[in-house]
This record gives structure tokens, C-alpha cells and sequence, in this order.
């Protein structure tokens, strides 16, 4: 048994034996638990009706079926990110011309296109159904998968915006920032805050 | 995963891929410059083999003339006439030690040149000058 397990396996007992909530974290607090671990614990439980034991608080679960969906939605979404500023970047250099410029290549940009058409659909597809599956049941909400998946975006987001931030800072300082540059950093922005906003009802669940 | 208030993210993300689309296409020019600029491949590596079928002739028999037919010592002939149109490569002697290659393109020069770079040589719109002898 492990001692998550041996805590909650207390506090159970506690609550049934009818302790207040403040004499169990008092004495989980004197054996060396910390606040959060105690207010984890006890938040776990709810208070019984008279005549029922504890009722347990529905946790946090893993399944192998939201590995797979939460996984595709945040494989599609960092593909369509990635190609989205792939192409983007293709059509700015197209646009503003550059006099230093000699090489205007454009088969990468193919690639980006036959990717984003299968790949946008499958986005697409993906968010509605887990949207609807939501909606039905407000537990999917309490998935591990879910949650890991949109901190693991959110944390990239993040970080994109920070080197997106670090890399107009430098090409400031290096005499490189055109006017192409700054829309390309301003599509890379767009893009990470974009994903930010799509997470940011998780951040407040 | 969006919640009915957040769902202007989700219209978002799809507008921005279907203009970038939209806008990849307008700069790839689609599937019909596609294609052209295959067969433009397909005839610059011609003309790689022309230049290197030339430097083959040039190192066996010490002739520049512009006959590129196979010889006993370079029996693989490069093809001479391009495949998509039925005209013929035009070959060219330049001085002593160089030779003009020249295809009819269907891409811009200005394009096609940089996408590649062979064979290895001086270009000029639809022609390439190359060193067959050097020394």
C-alpha cells in the first residue's frame, strides 16, 4: 500500500468514526502531511448521510480510449500549428520581396498544403466529438490523458511565444528585423496565442 | 474540447489553415505548374546527362564538336530530344572547352535555375554554359 493510499485509507476511517474535518488535518498535520496532501485527502470524501459511510468524490482516471483521442487532437493541432507557419511564411516571402533573396522554392510548401487538407478535417472532427462527449458527461472533464495533453500544448505555447519574443528581440539588436520578419513573428504569435485560447478553459478547470 | 464560448478559437484555427491554403496554392501555382515544373526536372537532368556524356567524349577522344552520340568508350547515350515536346536539346560548341545547353523550359528562368543547379554551369534564361575541358 502506498501512502497516498494509506492517507486516504485514514481519512476515511476518520470520517466514519465521525471526526471533525479540522481534528483530521490537525493530526495528519502533526504526523508531517502537507496542506495540500491533507486538503487532497479529505476533499476525496464527502460527508456521509446518517446511516452511510463516506461517499467517495469521483477522481481523476486514466483510459486508454482518451490516449488515443486526446493524443490525435493534440498530434492534429501542433501539425496544423507547424504547417500553418510552414505556409505562412512561404506566402510572406512571396509578398514582400527581399532584395537578398535568390532562392524561391516553393515544394516545401506543397507539403504543407497536403498536409493541412487531411489533417484540418481530423481536427475538426476530433474537437466535436469530445466537445459533445463533454457536454454528455461532465466527467470526461476529469480525464489524466485531457489534462496531460493540454498542459504538455500549453507549456509548448508557451515556450513558442517566448522564442517567437527572443527572436524579434535578437533580430532587433542584429539589424534583421524587416518588415517580413515581423510578420512572421506576428503569425508565429497569432498561432501560440491561438492555442493558448483553445486550452484556456482546461487552465480554468 | 472547446466550450460553446470558446468556439470562435476552433473557426479561428480553420480560417487561418483554409486562407493559408488558399494562399499556398495562389504562390505553388497549383497542380498545372506542378506538372510543369516536373517535366522542367525532368529536362534538366537531360541536360546534366548531355554535360556529363560531353565530359566523358571530351576525356576519351579529345573532341568538343557537340556530337554527343555514344562512342566505344561512352556507349550510355544521353537522351537528345526532349521527351514532352519532340524537340531537340540544342548543343552547342563555345570556343574550345565549353558548351551551350539549352532546353525549352516551361517555368521561369529565375525560378527554375535556383531550384536546382545542374548541371553546374553559367545560366542564361534557357540555356546553361558548361566546362567540358579544363585546363
Amino acid at each position: 500500500m502506498g501512502s497516498s493510499d494509506l492517507l486516504e485509507s485514514f481519512v476515511r476511517e476518520a470520517i466514519a468514526a465521525g471526526q471533525e474535518r479540522a481534528a483530521i488535518a490537525g493530526v495528519l498535520a502533526d504526523a508531517g502531511w502537507s496542506d495540500s496532501e491533507i486538503e487532497e485527502a479529505l476533499e476525496g470524501w464527502a460527508d456521509p448521510n446518517a446511516g452511510m459511510p463516506p461517499v467517495p468524490r469521483p477522481r481523476p482516471y486514466v483510459s486508454a480510449r482518451d490516449a488515443i483521442l486526446y493524443g490525435l487532437l493534440f498530434i492534429s493541432l501542433a501539425v496544423l500549428c507547424w504547417h500553418i507557419n510552414q505556409l505562412g511564411f512561404g506566402i510572406i516571402d512571396f509578398l514582400v520581396d527581399d532584395v537578398a533573396d535568390r532562392y524561391p522554392g516553393t515544394s516545401s510548401l506543397r507539403w504543407s498544403i497536403a498536409i493541412l487538407v487531411p489533417f484540418l478535417p481530423l481536427f475538426l472532427a476530433l474537437d466535436r466529438r469530445i466537445y459533445r462527449h463533454t457536454r454528455e458527461d461532465p466527467g470526461q472533464k476529469r480525464s489524466l490523458v485531457r489534462r496531460w495533453f493540454a498542459s504538455i500544448t500549453l507549456l509548448l505555447a508557451v515556450l513558442t511565444l517566448l522564442g517567437d519574443l527572443s527572436a524579434t528581440v535578437y533580430a532587433a539588436l542584429s539589424g534583421e528585423l524587416t518588415f517580413r520578419f515581423v510578420l512572421k513573428a506576428a503569425l508565429v504569435a497569432i498561432t501560440g496565442l491561438l492555442v493558448l485560447a483553445y486550452y484556456r478553459g482546461e487552465i480554468n478547470d | 474540447m472547446t466550450d460553446p464560448r470558446g468556439k470562435w478559437v476552433v473557426w479561428a484555427i480553420a480560417g487561418m489553415t483554409v486562407a493559408m491554403v488558399i494562399g499556398g496554392l495562389i504562390v505553388t501555382g497549383g497542380p498545372g505548374r506542378g506538372r510543369m515544373e516536373r517535366r522542367d526536372d525532368v529536362r534538366q537532368n537531360d541536360l546534366a546527362d548531355l554535360y556529363r556524356h560531353a565530359r566523358c567524349i571530351s576525356a576519351s577522344e579529345q573532341r568538343n564538336d557537340g556530337d554527343l552520340s555514344a562512342t566505344a568508350h561512352c556507349p550510355d547515350a544521353p537522351r537528345l530530344i526532349d521527351p514532352y515536346s519532340g524537340e531537340a536539346y540544342r548543343i552547342e560548341p563555345v570556343e574550345k572547352r565549353f558548351l551551350r545547353l539549352c532546353a525549352r523550359f516551361e517555368t521561369p528562368a529565375d525560378v527554375r535555375q535556383f531550384r536546382h543547379g545542374i548541371p553546374a554551369g553559367e545560366w542564361d534564361g534557357d540555356c546553361v554554359v558548361v566546362q567540358v575541358i579544363h585546363g
